[in-house]
């Protein structure tokens, strides 16, 4: 039918005296006391190997050190070699003459722009790499067996070169062809590297490791061919463990730390004035779809030195489901998004004090949804970083109990009454 | 009778698959809305007002010309309109919808004709927005008021009419208004972050019209060259009611007393003038409406020229032309708008048995113009109406 063809447009005016009364719309801060509560810090969410990176240290701010733990996988045990009348074929009779200890350095994420001395061993004790600690070089069922010197030693000396960040990002150790051979048994569980500062003031992260082996084939004993064993495992330890803050809060690190609260909506608004004029009076009861805008302000402040963030952290917030079942709780959907809410570096130590907002608005909605007469319901938020671990360093706020306690940010918009014209 | 059933059914469902109806002016903006008269092509092509026209026709603000019919009658009237706009702000633009002003049916019973028929009354709907300033985190910033109302308010209506002897009828109307409104306002933040985009601001009313009304007319052929009409409506007050969870009030808008008074006179085979006239005077609402508005008496008069015997192709086609002239009831800007309409259209036979129409339809083409101290609106309306008859 030719009229149901027809587009519809509706009629649209831009005079403003056809609409209703302009709603109102304000800006709102609860303080920690009228919507936060019960803040507790948990530690020990994941372990360092889960970072498939190392970090070392030397007396970092004086206190921190720490040193990376490495062990390779077996050894190519075929390569295409060209012989000596320059045919080209599989050798399987590889022999492993030398090779060296390959160290990339993150240079973003480290701490030192100058030379640092490093230090390479062969670990002398078993040692397993998910529970490794500073102190324990095995914490499984069953078995904790601690290192016999603190800090994964004692090791065999293999070695000592200077990484200096102006010449490259990597380093290497040399290595003879026993140490070499030494490595190549992957059913012992003693085999490892361990790479260490040796300059103090410094801290540093390994972003990969990897064993270059020379070997000499024996269908061409005259050519010198360098293959590359994969780095198997590798994890770091570090001394000292950071306690929990008692008031503050405390968000990443590696194991990762979370802070936790709980949270509710104030039962009644009572101002300010602009607000209960447009709704007709207070105290007031906020409606969930008058709230356009919520999250949580955090103020940063400097944590500890040895633990300062020298790369963005990525920040989340999720519903805590079970809160008696802490530290093991189990968490709901991530309010902060994909990836989280990133937080520069220097919010944690040159620009301390920087306000950072974690938006969390349709959480609050529904806690006003699921208010109950005049109360709204108690529900517990984890404050965390987007990947646990996601680096040795932790991101630091004020908790409550000092001024830059953590506020509830709204933006709420009323609107008077509608009528008919 | 089958036939007609057939056919009355397949035009209700034509009419409820159809697009819903639409805005088809700003001047919805103003008061109570605009006024959409339940009249046929016929009617329109001809600058008529909906009473006196000589033949069959099933006119709500003509009761008595049903009590002429012989036989059970349906229409349907369909009317699209493409409206070009300028106001005083600057602010220009165009618009089409489509809207279904008439839907009817009648039936002989009890020596007379039963009626029944779904009407359009006012038109409430249309759009409007604003740009406001907030101050958010220490600065300016710009926010978007979206403002939609979409609401109309129309009339089911029940009747009954009847012959007084052989060339005068008289017939009434009881009708129930019905309608709903529904008045929506978003606030747009898509231009803020913070550091995320603000959720949209929503609120919005609702209401739900009630109302009665009766309208009584009469109708007399002078011989075969004439018929005289007239017809008074008296309306209670409209009630708006509002629902659960609307924060408005009730409310109730009283509605005038609509005067209508139209003849047709064939001065020659073949030819035909008609002239009719409305008035209505909705003073009272004004103090009903809280938004000031102003007001005027409907005084719309209207007159047109139909040639029957007109021809094309072999086949005989009805032309007509109109003109029609008269005041809306509400306005947007300080005078009362003026409406004026000329208008042009034809009527088309699909089947004839002893010179009654069986089926067929009119269609009418309108150019007009509507316009007050700040708003302007030319537009191009068609109007289709399809009208079957038949036991």
């Amino acid at each position: 039918m030719g009229i149901a063809a027809c587009q519809e447009e509706s009629p649209t005016t831009l005079d403003a005296n056809l609409l209703p009364e302009e709603p109102i719309t304000l800006e709102i801060e609860i303080p920690w006391e009228d919507f936060a509560s019960d803040l507790e810090v948990f530690g020990g969410y994941g372990a360092p190997w889960e970072l498939g990176t190392g970090v070392i240290a030397k007396a970092f701010a004086g206190v921190l050190d720490a040193r990376t733990l490495a062990r390779f996988g077996a050894y190519p045990r075929v390569h295409q070699v060209r012989d000596t009348t320059g045919t080209t074929r599989p050798d399987s009779s590889l022999t492993f003459v030398g090779g060296r200890v390959v160290v990339v350095f993150d240079t973003i994420a480290s701490t030192d722009n100058g030379p640092v001395r490093l230090g390479l061993g062969a670990t002398q004790t078993r040692w397993d790499n998910r529970t490794v600690t500073w102190v324990t070089a095995v914490d499984t069922l069953n078995d904790l067996t601690p290192w016999p010197q603190p800090g994964a030693g004692p090791v065999t000396l293999i070695g000592t070169t200077v990484w200096d960040p102006a010449e490259g990002d990597s380093a290497w150790f040399e290595l003879d062809s026993l140490q070499v051979e030494a490595w190549a048994d992957t059913a012992d569980l003693s085999r490892g590297a361990r790479i260490e500062s040796l300059t103090e003031n410094t801290r540093l992260q390994i972003s990969k490791v990897a064993l270059r082996l020379d070997t000499r084939p024996s269908s061409n004993p005259d050519t010198l061919v360098v293959l590359t064993a994969q780095r198997d495992e590798i994890s770091f330890v570090y001394n000292p463990f950071p306690e929990a803050p008692e008031d503050g809060i405390r968000i990443g690190g590696a194991p990762a730390w979370r802070t936790i609260l709980n949270v509710k909506m104030p039962d009644k608004l009572k101002g300010p004035a602009e607000l209960c004029a447009a709704a007709g009076g207070c105290p007031l009861e906020i409606e969930p779809l008058w709230l356009n805008y919520a999250a949580i302000s955090l103020t940063s402040e400097r944590g500890e030195q040895a633990f300062q963030p020298t790369d963005s952290i990525g920040l989340d917030l999720r519903q805590v489901l079970r809160r008696d079942a802490l530290p093991k709780a189990p968490l709901g959907e991530s309010l902060a998004g994909l990836l989280g809410y990133r937080v520069g570096p220097d919010a944690f130590g040159t620009n301390a004090g920087t306000e950072i907002e974690i938006p969390m608005t349709e959480f609050v909605r529904d806690l006003l949804r699921e208010q109950d007469g005049n109360a709204t319901p108690t529900k517990t938020l984890a404050l965390l970083s987007v990947f646990e671990p996601i680096s040795i360093a932790y991101a630091s706020f004020h908790g409550p109990g000092d001024e830059s306690a953590p506020v509830l940010k709204l933006v709420v918009t009323v609107g008077r009454p509608m009528e008919l014209p | 009778m089958n036939q007609f059933l057939r056919i009355s059914v397949l035009l209700l469902i034509v009419s409820l698959t159809t697009t819903r109806s639409s805005a088809q002016s700003l001047y919805n903006a103003a008061g109570m809305g605009l006024p959409v008269e339940a009249i046929d092509g016929r009617a329109r092509a001809l600058g008529n007002l909906g009473i006196g026209l000589w033949g069959n026709s099933l006119l709500p603000g003509d009761p008595a010309a049903a009590g002429m019919l012989i036989m059970p009658s349906a229409v349907i009237v369909g009317q699209p309109s493409w409206v070009k706009y300028d106001h005083e702000s600057g602010n220009s633009g165009s618009i089409r919808g489509n809207r279904f002003p008439l839907m009817g049916v009648g039936y002989p019973i009890f020596s007379g004709m039963f009626t029944l028929s779904l009407s359009s009354f006012l038109d409430q709907h249309y759009k409007s927005q604003r740009s406001s300033e907030l101050k958010l985190r220490g600065e300016q910033r710009e926010v978007t008021d979206l403002f939609e109302q979409d609401g109309s308010i129309g009339s089911l209506n029940f009747g009954y009419s009847r012959p007084l002897g052989t060339s005068a009828a008289i017939g009434f109307n009881f009708g129930r208004y019905a309608g709903a409104i529904l008045r929506r306002l978003e606030r747009d933040f898509s231009t803020i972050s913070l550091p995320v985009t603000l959720e949209s601001y929503e609120t919005s009313s609702r209401w739900t019209y009630s109302g009665n009304s009766l309208t009584g007319g009469v109708a007399a052929n002078v011989g075969s060259v004439a018929r005289v009409a007239a017809s008074v409506t008296w309306s209670g007050n409209l009630n708006a009611t509002a629902s659960d969870g609307t924060r408005g009030m009730d409310r109730e808008f009283s509605l005038p007393i609509q005067y209508r008074l139209g003849t047709s006179v064939v001065l020659a085979p073949g030819l035909m003038i008609t002239a009719s006239a409305i008035r209505a005077d909705w003073a009272n609402i004004q103090g009903d409406l809280d938004t000031p508005t102003a007001v005027g008496s409907t005084n719309n008069i209207g007159a047109g020229v139909e040639f029957s015997q007109a021809s094309l192709f072999g086949l005989t086609i009805p032309l007509r032309f109109g003109y029609r002239i008269g005041k809306l009831p509400f306005s947007l800007g300080s005078e009362t708008a003026t409406e004026r309409i000329l208008a042009g259209g034809l009527g088309l036979s699909f089947s004839e048995a002893n010179d009654i129409v069986l089926g067929g339809a009119d269609i009418a083409i309108e150019r007009g113009r509507r316009s007050d101290s700040i708003l302007t609106e030319g537009f191009w309306r068609a109007t289709i109406s399809l009208r079957v008859s038949g036991f």
